[in-house]
Formats: structure tokens, sequence, C-alpha cells
């Protein structure tokens, strides 16, 4: 059997070059003083670290570390050595001027002016469906095509794409109803598409492997959840014990959603509600509290002010805080906003992107974020959705589970969770929406319900040691879907 | 000092030492910049040009400077990027 490659990596202290005698004598900083050169990583962590695994250079004991590990091998190495910084060794050559080839893109000559109505209606009751978001591709590789929106009569008007067969189309309602997708559509004028209703005691990936808890299992009483988003609710399902909004220039006061994605993250943590008339998060019981980062007028959210959100969570006494988003460059002041959190006891679960098998994103790659990944199941959504072509290799032990297509992979994934076809709470009603998003949430909440049930760790004192017996915790709480470590990390965790 | 990606525009400054902020730091930022917005040990600022940011900067050494960068809602829907063709 081919053996894996190992690679070299430096473990460093979270902040600086080497812990500094004032820092806790955490079961960390212990365990890392006593990584000398030749040691075996096995011989000093729990986990099940490889003989090949092993300190090849250190600075100091207290010092940097240049470990040789298995790539596979690093989930488990950060599981174990939970606030440690780990960086993979890199050399530098020269600089040599390299010539860049840039192909223009050419305008295009010409284009197709033939209009087309389409009619959506539920496919239930025949009512129209308004405010569906429709992408009609005439050339999917090349993102050729053309979006427009429903209207109060359920008619969607398109002006360049009639009269052809399209390559692929995407409907996505607002709420109470499922996505349609179809690929070589033949479009006609006047043409109806049926969606499918929502119904909310549809057992979608989330209630597959994470029923409803039953009376008497923990559903995260004490402990207290922080959603940095778009805001959260208001909602019938969803009880907001307090937040912000930390936007630059906007009332503090007011952290409404100004999307539909902070309300469904928040429901697929906290929503309260019963099927079939509500839905229900990971964990009800939770304290639920929202940061909204995302700005009023559609700019986006600054980096400022999700580092002033993860400040205000952890001044909050928040344990875990779910960020469902990134993709921008790493910067070092959002980075230290998460070490902060890790410091005080509050940990970070961060959605790793949706580029389809790219790297994972900033600042889920930043070390001291639990970065999550996401997967679903063949069955749990209906097979003419929008959810159809995010099934993708690797499939799982269990070969109904899968990667989900747009998630990103690497080094950095710590879990996996179910984020393909999630239905949850939106502002009005109910969606299924997927994404790494939607990923993160259901293991944060997971989290908070197993850390429910261990009081003595909720009582230590708000500190790095509080973390990382947290991560310690969940790390014992966690299985392999048969994916591969760069795609699941420890894998997924369980109640 | 690191600086990164420097433009016209707003610009986090991050203190990497330990709160509370310097004083005089603080007089000097003040004095080349428009203070906008302040967190526990960072500051967004609007900047004049690249040269004041970069001797703010240089007279810095324990901040760091950056532009502020914007994350968009995650989304998994794909995009149209061109009208089609004839």
């Amino acid at each position: 059997m081919a053996q894996a490659p190992t690679q070299n990596y430096i473990l460093l202290p979270k902040t600086d070059m080497r812990f500094s005698a004032e820092s806790l004598a955490t079961t960390t900083r212990q365990a890392f003083s006593r990584l000398t050169v030749d040691t075996h990583l096995d011989d000093v962590l729990d986990g099940d670290l490889s003989s090949k695994a092993v300190v090849l250079d250190t600075t100091r004991h207290s010092g940097a570390k240049l470990v040789r590990v298995t790539a596979a091998e690093l989930p488990n190495l950060r599981a174990q050595l939970p606030g440690v910084r780990i960086v993979p060794e890199v050399f530098y050559y020269p600089q040599r001027w390299m010539q860049e080839v840039r192909n223009n893109v050419k305008p295009l000559q010409g284009q197709a002016r033939v209009s087309v109505r389409l009619l959506l209606k539920d496919a239930k009751t025949g009512s129209p469906v308004a405010d569906a978001t429709v992408v009609a591709f005439t050339n999917f590789e090349q993102r050729e095509g053309e979006q427009a929106t429903s209207n109060a009569q359920g008619v969607v008007q398109f002006r360049n794409i009639g009269n052809r067969t399209l390559d692929q189309i995407y409907i996505y309602p607002k709420a109470g109803h499922w996505s349609f997708w179809k690929q070589n559509f033949a479009v006609k004028t006047n043409d109806t598409i049926t969606l499918q209703p929502v119904k909310l005691d549809f057992k979608d990936a989330k209630t597959f492997f994470y029923p409803p808890a039953t009376e008497g299992q923990p559903t995260g009483k004490g402990v207290r959840v922080g959603v940095i988003d778009t805001g959260v609710g208001p909602h019938p399902d969803l009880t907001v014990a307090g937040g912000v909004s930390t936007v630059t220039g906007e009332d503090s006061s007011n952290f409404a959603d100004v999307d539909e994605h902070g309300t469904h993250v928040a429901g697929i943590i906290a929503a309260h509600g019963t099927s079939p008339t509500g839905v229900r998060g990971a964990a009800p019981e939770v304290e639920l509290y929202a940061y909204r980062v995302f700005s009023r007028n559609n700019a986006g959210a600054s980096n400022f002010a999700i580092i002033k959100a993860i400040e205000q969570a952890v001044a909050d006494g928040c344990d875990i805080v779910n960020m469902s988003l990134g993709g921008g460059p790493s910067d070092d002041a959002t980075e230290d906003a998460i070490s902060f959190a890790h410091e005080n006891g509050t940990i970070c679960f961060v959605a790793i992107g949706n580029d389809g098998r790219q790297p994972v994103s900033f600042p889920a790659s930043y070390s001291l974020s639990l970065a999550v990944g996401a997967m679903g199941r063949k069955g749990t959504f209906p097979a003419n959705t929008t959810d159809a072509p995010n099934v993708l290799a690797p499939f799982g032990t269990d070969k109904k589970n899968f990667v989900a297509a747009f998630s990103n992979i690497g080094p950095e994934v710590d879990f996996i969770a179910p984020g393909v076809g999630i239905i949850s709470s939106v502002p009005g009603g109910y969606a299924p929406m997927s994404g790494t998003s939607m990923a993160c949430p259901l293991a944060a909440g997971v989290a908070a319900r197993l850390l429910s049930t261990e009081s003595s760790v909720l009582a230590m004192p708000r500190t790095a040691a509080r973390s990382e017996a947290m991560i310690r915790f969940l790390a014992g709480h966690v299985k392999s879907m048969g994916f591969g470590p760069t795609f699941e990390g420890n894998g997924m965790l369980f109640v | 000092m690191t600086i990164k990606v420097m433009a016209h525009g707003r610009y986090i400054l991050n203190f990497k030492g330990v709160p509370p902020l310097p004083a005089d730091d603080m007089k000097l930022i003040r004095s080349k910049t428009h203070l906008v917005d302040a967190s526990r040990k960072s500051l967004l600022v609007e900047g004049s040009d690249e040269t004041v940011m970069n001797e703010l900067a240089r007279k810095l050494p324990q901040w760091t400077v950056s532009k502020e960068s914007c994350y968009t809602v995650p989304t998994t829907r794909p995009r149209v990027q061109k009208t089609p063709k004839s």
C-alpha cells in the first residue's frame, strides 16, 4: 500500500514566536514544551498519530517546533493542540520577473433579442409564485445567460433567451417552495413551471443526521451562541436574547436581518418551532445572540465590523460564535480578534467557503477557527432541485453521502456537517438553502447541544484553558464519514 | 510594520501590543487621518492618500496598517456573467 506523503509544518503559539513565561500552564502548553527534537508526536500526544509524525527541530522548549506529519494527520494534531498555530514550512527563492500572458475578452458581436415569459406556479394549488429568482443559462460553462425575478402574478420576463434550448435553468423561490433545476430546457413563451411547496415535516439532511431531541435529551440549555451574520429575524421560531449591529455608522440596536441568510443560519442552530408548523434547530434551548455585520445598503460586511462583533460576543459571554462568512484576504486584525475569543473561553465555528474544491477561505483558514465543510445525502432533497448538481465525489462510507460540490477543501478543515437542502427559517416563512453557511451552524448547534452536558467545562473560568477543554471534548465526539481529512477534517460531530 | 494593499479609502490600524492604546500613537493617528470607528485594539480610519498611510506605518512600529476589506453574503447560486450570443 502506498504511504501517505509527509510534509513539514511549523507549530507556533497562538501569538508571538514562543509561549511567554507568564502564559498559563495549560495542558496544551505543557504538551508543547515536551515536543523536543526527535520526539515522536504519538509519544506525547493522544489521538491516532502515526509513527512518522516526528519533531525535526525546535527553537527552544517554549518556542517554534518544526514537525513532519502527513496532511491527513493535521486535523487530529489540531485537536490535540488546541490554540497552537500550524503553518506549512515555506521555502523562498530569488525573485524572477515573469511575463504574464493575459487573454483579453472580446466584446460579444450581436445579441439575441427574442423575449419570452414564463409562469411560475405552486405545484399543489396552482397559485402564482412571486419573487422567485430565475437564472437561465444559454451556455453554463461560459456563464452566458440572463436573470430575472417573478412578479406578483408569477410571471418572469426575459429579453434575450427566447426560441432556444437553455443549457441549464435555476429557479430560487424566496420562501415556501423548493428550488428547481433542469438541463436542456426548451423555452417557449407562456410555459408554466410548477414549484414544489416545502413541507416542514420533510426529512432533510439536518433531520436525517440530527433528529430533534426527545424528552430528556440535551438541547443546548445553558450555552450561549452568537451568530455573526446579516442579522437575525424577526421570526416566530426564533427568540433572540440580545445582540447588536456593529456596522459603522448604523443604529447599533438594529440587528434585524437585512437579507435572509442570518435568519436561516440562526434557525439551524436555535429555532424552537415544532414540525409540521415550524422548524427546530439543533440546539433549540441555547441562548441566541445576533451580531449584524452586513450593512443595510448592500455594501457587504466590513472586516472591521466582524472584528467588533467577535469582541462583543466575547463581552456578552458567548460560548460559541458562528461565522458563516469569509473569502477575503487574510488580515491580522481579524486573526487577533479570533485569538482574543479563544483566550477568553469563546470558540469560533467558521464556514470554509463555497468555491468548489478551492482552498479553505479566510477566516476559516486561521488555525484558531473551527473550519466546517459541507456534505449532503441523496434522498434528502427532491431530485429536480438546484441541489442535484451539488452531488459530487467523494462519496462516503455510506455511498448516499457526498461532499457538496461547492465545498472548499484543505488541511485546515476541522469538521464536516450537512449543508445541502437544509430547511430553516427565513423572514416571512421557511426555505431550503445550501452552503457551507448551513453546515457551519449545524456543527455549531450540535457542539452547543453536546457542551450543554458538560457543566464542568462550561463552569471553567473564561480563559484559553476553557476553549481548549471545549475543543478537546468535541474532538471526542467526532466520527469520520469516509471522505478523507482534506474534505471532512476529523469528520462529523455526533450526539 | 506591515502594510497591505495601500490605496485611498478606509484602513484598519491594528495595535499589536496590549491595550490601552498609547496616547501618543492616538494623537499621531488623529492628526493624520479621520478616525471613523474603534474596537478593543483596532481603529477604522479614512486615509487621505497612500503617502500619509506609509508615513503612519513607519512611525507606528506597534501597529499594522491594512486596507479595510468587505465580504459579500455567501451563496452557492451560479451567476450570469455574459449576455447570450446571437
